[in-house]
């Protein structure tokens, strides 16, 4: 009685493709395990540091080699898609605790390869394989545009950096 | 046997749609973004000069002093509670109108902190840091300059001209 019970239940659950097994049943199925997908801070940082105001706009920028590195770790020779944004930071804490002028400003993200080539947003790159895993190292720099009269203060913004098979 | 075929086939293919739904795998990391902006730096003159006059000469070597209080004063403005570095000339050399004479100059700076009047008056180090104390939205630096000319008994009378530079930096 429980058995049936148990048979129903699967035969609900698969449906039509146990169905089609039922008539071929070898006791044989094929199982592709994928080693899971992980992206980590390794070193550097997004610290621009201190700018001057000049009475001028200006930009600044971060090379990705002396930003970022991101190492992103799963299944060798597949493929990941990479995801992130442009981030507006802001100096709203510091605006709050010392009564200035708040601001914002946008972060452009510039992400690149081990070999330097340039990644977009949405970009597929394959993990080269190492040992049993596959990896593959990103580098993330930016730049960011200070207006003219742009308050003073310390901007803060998060980076995400997203992937994906 | 055939139920234990059904049950291992349906766990197989439990499998193998676990298996799949895992394999949709994401990940995400993040990195804190920081810019420091800060109030440019300037320095402006305020009020008064190093002009010492007339001094007629005796024949003798003099010292002719101008007190700090007495010369001219400068305004330094930028981002509240940062230092800032003050450079200047220590000694300098004013030149004779076209002879090009010397005559040698010791300069004397102090600061009064955000003060803008003479007060509590505070020796300035040449290359030393000091910090620009926060007066409504901006850091002040108030620098005030004196000095002494010594004057030999050789000295020739004529006009004589030099330029004092003094410098801030963060």
């Amino acid at each position: 009685m429980r058995i049936s019970k148990l048979i129903f239940i699967f035969s609900v659950s698969f449906s039509v493709s146990l169905y089609a097994q039922f008539t071929n049943v070898t006791g044989k199925a094929f199982v592709n395990l994928i080693a899971p997908l992980s992206i980590t801070a390794v070193s550097g940082d997004l610290d621009f540091g201190e700018i001057i105001l000049t009475g001028s706009a200006q930009t600044k920028k971060i090379p990705p080699r002396a930003g970022e590195l991101f190492l992103i770790t799963g299944h060798p020779s597949k493929y990941v898609t990479i995801s992130f944004n442009n981030v507006q930071l802001d100096n709203y804490q510091w605006a709050l605790a010392t009564g200035g002028k708040t601001g914002k400003m946008i972060f452009k993200p510039k992400v690149i390869l081990n070999n330097g080539k340039v990644i977009k947003s949405g970009d597929s790159e394959k993990l080269i394989k190492n040992g049993g895993l596959g990896k593959l190292n990103v580098w993330v720099g930016g730049k960011i545009r200070i207006k003219r009269n742009q308050p003073q203060g310390d901007y803060i913004g998060l980076f995400v950096i997203s992937v994906s098979y | 046997m055939n139920i234990y075929k059904i049950f291992l086939n349906a766990f197989y293919i439990w499998i193998l749609f676990a298996t799949i739904i895992f394999a949709q795998n994401r990940n995400e990391a993040a990195a804190r973004i920081k810019v420091g902006i800060v109030q440019g730096i300037k320095i402006e003159p305020v009020k008064g000069n190093l002009d010492f006059g007339e001094i007629i000469l005796d024949k003798s070597n003099s010292l002719v002093k101008k007190e700090p209080s007495e010369g001219i004063e400068f305004k330094v403005t930028g981002e509240p509670n940062k230092t800032v570095v003050v450079t200047y000339n220590e000694t300098g050399m004013l030149r004779k109108d076209k002879s090009g004479e010397t005559l040698p100059f010791n300069s004397s700076v102090v600061h009064t902190s955000n003060s803008e009047s003479y007060a509590n008056p505070v020796a300035v180090t040449n290359g030393t840091s000091y910090k620009l104390l926060k007066n409504k939205k901006s850091g002040l630096l108030y620098l005030w300059v004196g000095g002494k000319l010594n004057i030999y008994p050789t000295q020739s009378p004529g006009n004589y001209k030099g330029l004092f530079n003094i410098t801030v930096a963060y």
